[in-house]
């Protein structure tokens, strides 16, 4: 499987260990990505506030890039996920908006190349393989919740591969890893994204109420896809520093039971319970 | 630039399904589903007034559950822009947040998380807190310093900014 690669603008700061770990892991399991060249941002929060025509013209700036690649879309970020998805979405259905953005593109986006999230493109490659890869590292003591947050659900057509309220993609995974994950309430729920800046007493609020629903539960770990979420819970100030949950993402996690090392998967780049990374993934 | 709002708002029949699982419900001063209502009453000026409008995260659980094809949550986006249209502003901190990235977008066609907190914190105060953070993503190698990687074809992203939503021949002179 060949897809066009959207890294999206925390791969190379705050979700950098994500970046590097989502390629080992996707070569592990046949994957190959080509990263789209000169990609743009997404617009993120902000294209919320920007004219429609303007927002769904930045996610199609770098939909028409992969188109000329030949290849479906493929991102590991939730909030570009969304953006490109939902730009994808307004170029189907409102052919005189699709033809005023078209007039800009270097060449018109024809409405083919599909956008799918990491989740997706992982969930398939391990149908698609004979095996999974072999499990040589038993994670005895790690208890984790899967954490997905909003955006990698909140598409208007229904998912092929997985429930949009109730998800399981990742827990599937984290199985074919020899893991087991607990079942909590908060899996998609929002992290607040740019809250956390804007109304960090909002921000707070749902941080928390995500952070104790874990530990409620009794994980001591918590496992995500999402740059903005895992960033956001990383770092929520526990009252407890000492007994904070590390919030991993998910190939990390996977690569790490696969047979790569804790430096490779840079498991200590995690803030929250940074001490008890080693602990917690013995 | 005139704003048009999608006609989706006329589908809604008040099953509230937005606002039972709205993120930000114990916020708002006027839930999504009130929302939608005062826009089918024609009360456009009650509904642009909104802190809604600028507290909504953008979680998009709204839209996904709306068993109508409302999209409340695509509605709000044309709402902000309308809002902003009319000089009706955002809180401070929602302000300078979008302003920075978007100034920033615009210049680079890229975010940088260390350019955006610089311009954000250059107008608000920094709290212990906020320097707690950036003490610690700075200590694990997360912090990209600033002039981080830029798009090349800067021209191509000056276009999409200067794409203007075209109804119909008059609305397109007031071009702001």
């Amino acid at each position: 499987m060949k897809y066009a690669y959207f890294p999206g603008c925390s791969s190379d700061s705050s979700a950098r260990m994500y970046e590097n770990s989502l390629h080992k892991v996707l070569n592990m399991l046949g994957v190959s990505m080509t990263e789209i060249p000169d990609w743009s941002c997404c617009g993120a929060s902000s294209a919320h506030v920007l004219p429609h025509i303007q927002a769904v013209g930045l996610g199609v700036r770098s939909l028409v890039a992969a188109q000329q690649m030949g290849m479906d879309l493929m991102t590991g970020c939730a909030a570009c996920f969304h953006r490109l998805a939902s730009s994808a979405e307004a170029m189907r259905e409102d052919p005189g908006l699709a033809e005023q953005v078209n007039t800009i593109m270097p060449v018109p986006y024809v409405c083919k190349t599909k956008v799918l999230s990491i989740l997706e493109v992982m969930v398939r490659a391990l149908e698609a393989q004979p095996a999974a890869p072999a499990v040589s590292r038993t994670l005895q003591h790690i208890k984790p919740v899967c954490y997905y947050g909003c955006l990698f659900m909140r598409v208007s057509d229904d998912l092929e591969y997985d429930s949009k309220e109730n998800p399981t993609a990742m827990e599937r995974l984290l199985n074919a890893a020899g893991i087991e994950s607990m079942d909590w309430n908060s899996k998609l729920e929002c992290c607040g994204a740019s809250a956390t800046v804007t109304r960090p007493e909002l921000g707070a609020r749902l941080v928390k109420s995500i952070v104790a629903d874990a530990r409620d539960r009794g994980a001591n770990a918590i496992i995500t896809a999402c740059p903005l979420c895992q960033l956001n819970l990383d770092l929520s100030k526990s009252d407890s520093p000492d007994d904070a949950l590390p919030v991993f993402f998910i190939t990390q996690i996977l690569g790490l039971a696969w047979g790569l090392s804790p430096e490779e998967m840079e498991v200590s780049r995690v803030v929250a319970g940074n001490k008890r990374v080693s602990e917690v993934l013995a | 630039m005139s704003v048009e709002l999608p006609e989706t708002f006329h589908l809604c029949y008040q099953c509230k399904k937005c606002s039972a699982g709205c993120t930000i419900s114990e916020e708002s001063d006027l839930p999504i589903d009130e929302i939608i209502g005062w826009l089918q009453m024609g009360d456009i000026d009650r509904v642009l007034r909104s802190e809604h409008l600028w507290i909504c995260t953008g979680c998009q659980s709204c839209t996904t559950r709306c068993p109508n094809g409302v999209k409340p949550g695509e509605l709000l986006d044309y709402l902000r822009v309308m809002a902003l249209d009319r000089g009706i502003k955002p809180s401070p901190r929602v302000k300078t947040f979008h302003d920075a990235f978007i100034k920033m977008l615009k210049k680079r066609g890229r975010s940088s998380e260390v350019a955006l907190m610089s311009a954000f914190y250059m107008k608000h105060m920094v709290r212990l807190e906020d320097l707690k953070n950036g003490y610690d993503l700075f200590m694990s190698g997360r912090l990209k310093p600033l002039g981080g990687p830029k798009v090349k074809d800067k021209a191509s992203v000056r276009a999409v900014f200067a794409l203007k939503e075209n109804h119909t021949d008059e609305e397109m002179e007031d071009g702001k």
